[in-house]
This record gives C-alpha cells, sequence and structure tokens, in this order.
C-alpha cells in the first residue's frame, strides 16, 4: 500500500521486518521479492509518485572535476527512481570485470561472475529485457550481416534493450500499492539512521516531509537503495555515534565513486562498395524488441595493451551526447525527444545504409580512484543536511584506453578492407575530459571488499561493522565494467533479498 | 619485377600509370580525400587517370612529410621489397587490384602505417601515390 507521509497521521510505533530506504529500481526489486508474505516490509520513497521540483532539489549539490550535468538533475527522486529516465539498454557484467586486473589498481570483486549470472535471467524479467544471449551468434535471424573484425582484435557485444523501457514507477506501482505486506510511504525522506552506542546496531531511521512531519520507522533489518552518490551521504551524514559517519572506520565511504563516460571522436569513412551494415546499421529488431550491436577489443588484448573495459560502435555524426538539463520539466522533454530519437536511430538505419561517415563512439568503465569521491560539504539541503559534494576524477587509463581503440580500429579498418579512419584524440590535451558525454551511471562509493580497509560492504552487502544495515544498487560495485548497470544491481539485490531472508537478527 | 620495369621506359610509365589509376581503385586516400569510384577493369582505370590529381596529392604531403628523402628510384626499390615486386607489365587489372590489396592489408596488420592529416593510411598505399607524383 501507499501511504503520503503528508496525510498521514498515527501515534503507533512504526515497527516492521525489513526497511527499505529509496524506492527505485533497486528498492522496489527488493521489496517484491522480499513480499512472500511473512514479512512486513517498509519502502520508503522521498518523493511523490511523480518527480516534483521541491524534492528533486534535495539532490542539490557541489559538483568538481570535468564537465558534467548539474547533480540535481542526473537522478529521478520520486517512486521509480531514475528508471524514469531509462533507456532500457542492457548487459551483463563481463566474467573479467570480477577478475584483479593487474594493470588496473583496486580491480576485481570479492564474489564471483556466477554469483551474478545466477540472478540475471530473473533480474532480464523484472526489468523487462528479453532472454537471450550478448553475442551476435545468438541472434537467429536469416538476414544477419556478418561481425566482419578478426575476433582475436575485436569482439562483438550485443546490447538488449528493455523496449518500451520499464519505468519501475509505473510498471510496478500497482503490485506496490496493492500489497498488503509493502507500505510505501511517499514523502518520507530519511533524515538520520539511528545507532546504538557502538554504531553497529540500526535502532531506527528519522523520517521527515519536507513540511516539517516527522516520524520514525523501525525495522530488524535496514536496506539503503537511494543511489550512488545518496548512500554515502546517508552513510556519513548518519555521524552521531562516529564523527566518520556509519561503516567508515577506514575512511571508505563514498570513495571509489566512477561514470561511464561517452567519448565520440574521430572521423570513420567506408570504403567505396563495401557494406559492413553489422556496423554501420547495428540496430535490429528481434520481435518487438531491440538489440545493438557494438563491439570491444578482445579481452586477450585489453590485457596486453593494460587497457580498461569499454564498449563502442559506430555513430552517425549527427546524434547526440545526452546533456540533462536541472529544469525537471525540460528533463521530460528532453527525455521523450532522446527516446524519439533513439526509437527513430531504429526505424531509420535501414535509411541510413548508404551512410559512409561516422564518428566512433566509445563507453568507458573508469578506474576504481580512491580519490574520486563523494564527501559532504557545509551547505545544506531543505531539510537541514549537508549537501553532497562530488570530486570526480579521472585516471590516465581512461585517456589511454580511447588511445588504445581508435589506433587498433583504425588498424582493423585498413586490413579487413572495410575503410580508414582519422584520429584527432590527443589523451595528453586534458581538455578532452570536458568533451565527454555521460551515461549517468553512478557506480561506486560504498563498494563491495572482503576487507573493511578497503571497501565499505562485505561480500554480502552489509555495512561493515554493523549487523543489520545492507546496501543495494551500483554504489556497492568495485568495477563497474563497461555494462549498464541497472539489471546487473538487479540481479545482485535478487541474491541480497535471498540472503536477508537467511539472516536472523537477535 | 618492379626494377625491371624501372629500364623500359615507355612500359614504367604505362604501369605506373595504371598502378596509380588502381591505387584510385583500391585505396582508401580516394575515399579520404573526395574521389568517387569504384569498379574494376582497364576502362575505368583510364577514367580514373583524369582523377590523378587526388592521388598525387597524398603522395605530395607524404614526400614532404618525410622531408624529401623520397625520389622515384627510392620509393621504386622500398616497394621492390614488398610483395608488389611480384607485378609486372603482364599483369592485368585483377591482379594488380588484388595484389595492392593484400599488401596493403598487410601493412596494417604489421603497424606499417602512416599518418597523414591524422588519417591512418598504409605504407604502401601513401608510397604508391608519392610514386604517382613523382611519376607526373
Amino acid at each position: 500500500m501507499f501511504i503520503d507521509l503528508n496525510d498521514f497521521n498515527s501515534n503507533e510505533k512504526l515497527q516492521f521486518d525489513i526497511c527499505i530506504i529509496g524506492a527505485g529500481a533497486a528498492g522496489i526489486t527488493l521489496a517484491k521479492t522480499l513480499n512472500d508474505g511473512n514479512l512486513q516490509i517498509a519502502l520508503l520513497e522521498s518523493g511523490g509518485l511523480n518527480a516534483e521540483g521541491d524534492t528533486q532539489a534535495l539532490y542539490e549539490g557541489i559538483y568538481t572535476g570535468p564537465e558534467y550535468m548539474p547533480l540535481k538533475a542526473v537522478r529521478l527522486r520520486a517512486f521509480g527512481g531514475t528508471t524514469g529516465y531509462w533507456g532500457g539498454q542492457s548487459i551483463p557484467l563481463d566474467e573479467f570485470d570480477f577478475t584483479y586486473r593487474d594493470w588496473i589498481p583496486n580491480s576485481g570483486w570479492p564474489i564471483s561472475y556466477s554469483e551474478l549470472m545466477k540472478y540475471i535471467p530473473e533480474a532480464s524479467n523484472i526489468c523487462g529485457v528479453p532472454l537471450g544471449g550478448y553475442q551476435w551468434s545468438s541472434i537467429h535471424d536469416n538476414n544477419k550481416p556478418e561481425f566482419p573484425f578478426n575476433p582475436h582484435n575485436f569482439n562483438d557485444l550485443i546490447m538488449r534493450f528493455s523496449s518500451p523501457p520499464r519505468h519501475f514507477g509505473e510498471y510496478y506501482r500497482d503490485e506496490v500499492g496493492q500489497s498488503k505486506n509493502i507500505t510505501c510511504f511517499l514523502h518520507a525522506n530519511v533524515t538520520g539512521i539511528i545507532t546504538n552506542e557502538t554504531a553497529s546496531h540500526i535502532s531506527h531511521v528519522n523520517v521527515s516531509t519536507l513540511d516539517g512531519k516527522k516520524t520514525d520507522i523501525y525495522a530488524k533489518k535496514f536496506v539503503l537503495a537511494c543511489g550512488g552518490i545518496e548512500n554515502s551521504r546517508l552513510l556519513l551524514l548518519s555521524n552521531q555515534v562516529n564523527p566518520a559517519g556509519i561503516g567508515n572506520e577506514y575512511d571508505q565511504v563514498g570513495r571509489y565513486f566512477m561514470e561511464h563516460p561517452n567519448f565520440d571522436s574521430g572521423l570513420i569513412k567506408i570504403s567505396d562498395g563495401v557494406k559492413v551494415t553489422s556496423l554501420t546499421n547495428p540496430r535490429l529488431r528481434q520481435g518487438a524488441h531491440r538489440v545493438r550491436l557494438d563491439f570491444r577489443i578482445s579481452e586477450k588484448e585489453q590485457k596486453q595493451l593494460s587497457i580498461l573495459n569499454h564498449s563502442a560502435f559506430f555513430a552517425p555524426k549527427d546524434i547526440p551526447q545526452i546533456h540533462m538539463h536541472s529544469d525537471i520539466g525540460f528533463m521530460d522533454k528532453v527525455w521523450n525527444k532522446l527516446e524519439s530519437l533513439y526509437e527513430k536511430a531504429f526505424e531509420s538505419d535501414s535509411e541510413n545504409i548508404n551512410n559512409t561517415e561516422f564518428t566512433l563512439r566509445i563507453r568507458l568503465e573508469q578506474a576504481p580512484n580512491k580519490n574520486s569521491r563523494i564527501t559532504l560539504n557545509r551547505d545544506k539541503d531543505a531539510l537541514g543536511l549537508q549537501k553532497a559534494q562530488l570530486d570526480l576524477r579521472f585516471t590516465d587509463l581512461e585517456g589511454k584506453t580511447i588511445e588504445a581503440v581508435q589506433e587498433k580500429l583504425a588498424r582493423e579498418l585498413g586490413n579487413t578492407g572495410i575503410g580508414r579512419m582519422r584520429i584527432d584524440f590527443d589523451p595528453t590535451d586534458s581538455n578532452w575530459k570536458n568533451q565527454c558525454g555521460w551515461q549517468v551511471h553512478h557506480s561506486g562509493g560504498t563498494r563491495m571488499h572482503k576487507s573493511p580497509k578497503h571497501g565499505v560492504v562485505d561480500p554480502n552487502s552489509k555495512v561493515f561493522g554493523t549487523d543489520n544495515l545492507w546496501v543495494a544498487g551500483s554504489s556497492i560495485f568495485p568495477t563497474s565494467g563497461h555494462a549498464n548497470p541497472t539489471m546487473n544491481f538487479v540481479a545482485l539485490c535478487l541474491r541480497l533479498a535471498e540472503h536477508l531472508k537467511t539472516v536472523k537478527i537477535v | 619485377m618492379i626494377t625491371e620495369i624501372c629500364v623500359a621506359n615507355e612500359s614504367r610509365r604505362r604501369f605506373l600509370k595504371s598502378l596509380a589509376a588502381l591505387a584510385a581503385i583500391c585505396l582508401s586516400p580516394k575515399i579520404v580525400y573526395g574521389m568517387k569510384t569504384s569498379a574494376n577493369g582497364w576502362q575505368t582505370i583510364l577514367r580514373n587517370l583524369a582523377e590523378i590529381e587526388s592521388i598525387r596529392n597524398i603522395g605530395n604531403k607524404y614526400l614532404v612529410s618525410t622531408n624529401g628523402i623520397h625520389s622515384f628510384n627510392t620509393l621504386l626499390i622500398s616497394l621492390k621489397n614488398t610483395n608488389l615486386s611480384s607485378l609486372d607489365e603482364n599483369s592485368d587489372a585483377h591482379e594488380i587490384s588484388a595484389t595492392i590489396n593484400k599488401v596493403i592489408r598487410e601493412d596494417f596488420i604489421n603497424n606499417n602505417v602512416v599518418i597523414l592529416d591524422n588519417w591512418w593510411l598504409s605504407e604502401t598505399e601513401v608510397k604508391l601515390c608519392a610514386l604517382a607524383a613523382l611519376a607526373a
């Protein structure tokens, strides 16, 4: 059921089995998965059922780093979270994303790839992504063109799309609203996580509306699921016992923040008479669903070149990068426009078959960087809480990766006879970072690790030093690969839900 | 052999023109610098002779970028050391085209790449263009 805290009056103690803070893709997945009839679940949403300007303003923060969008514009603070702006693109993380790559400091996960893949089929279902493989060979279409590159150099990747993109707020509204065991509190802003005197056990959270109506929510277990920046921010803000915040004994909360930069560069010209429709027209419809063929340098060659993971595709020169605006109404228009552009891209691929000029769009993994971090600023929001400050940083590996991909592609285009490439990229000119587009994928900040000296949550996503606080969402990712995070963290939410059902809290 | 071709001036000139024209068909300087041709056969080669300026343009850029160290003969000698040496004036258009393409692909595989105006081109293709420029 939904309860709008603005209209809620009760003197009863609000006690639940599980309290999930945040009703985006992670929070909704957890709530619906834990909803087996035996548990009373509180799902706390800062916003309403739709985006509202004053709530969205709570995302305002201070940003330092390469040119980026306003922080209040990059997440959606309403039921369903940022899936309201989701394009639906999905692919699982790569197996080698989970391993330690010795040329990428702090890379690797403390859980195995198979731990993720076990939950991908159900995560696909929840996200509305059609099941199927993620290689070109998994597409069964007699008219499918060949992938033309040498597999030793480049691997094909299939991006599958939830189509239309599944906006969790709309799609799961009835399921949550009609549930007797899930109570979704709207306009319920968590203003404090209250612990015992050793900060090892969470007793309750303070909740407030923007109008100042306050209540407390008690639960046996708590899950933070409010996004890549807010998860860290709430842990840092909860400093009543430990000045550094919860789970921050080793100064790890907020660190290793990562995004997925897009970089468009270079000019690809296809030779006269050469048809490579798998590259020049990479979008296919599979019944009602859409797929796109991308490629990346093979795992072996990535190791040889000591570069980051990435994906790439030939982009028509006039497809814009995403640059969101801070105004919600405008954002909706922008997003609607982008969605129609995506649709148009699929519809018009056949019309573009004779295009011979493209740019190369590379979607980059960012290297985990301890100094790329979220901290608290002195400025306060409308609830009196310190705003987040994001210092987003690159390492040298990102530029090295762009350079390597372009050079390898230029050679591959030549040795396959497909065409030639002009490379304009200069990694020594740091201004390239200001020309990036962004996938608006926030990862890290509360990274998963075996040790509290190097991470914030353990391999079960439990915050170090606590016995009943977990974190869900891509903020737990130690490395983010090139893959879109939503389906991946939904899979990890399924894993977490399974774990939470087994944990006994005394 | 290319060195033997050099001996006979007339056949050399005819061969080089043909080679350069085939380069226009086979090579990507034409896609990079705007020529619009694609076909096989000698009729096309003759037609392409009219568009040789684009090829020469590339060739001249390469000659400038190498500070004038290349002469007609040094280019021929360096090309002789590639699989192009299997070509002679008796080679037909198909054979010439296939051989040039093969050598160019090998250049990219072996990293024999020349960067002109930020374009990544095969060393052989730009040398052929330079040859065409010098043969003008």
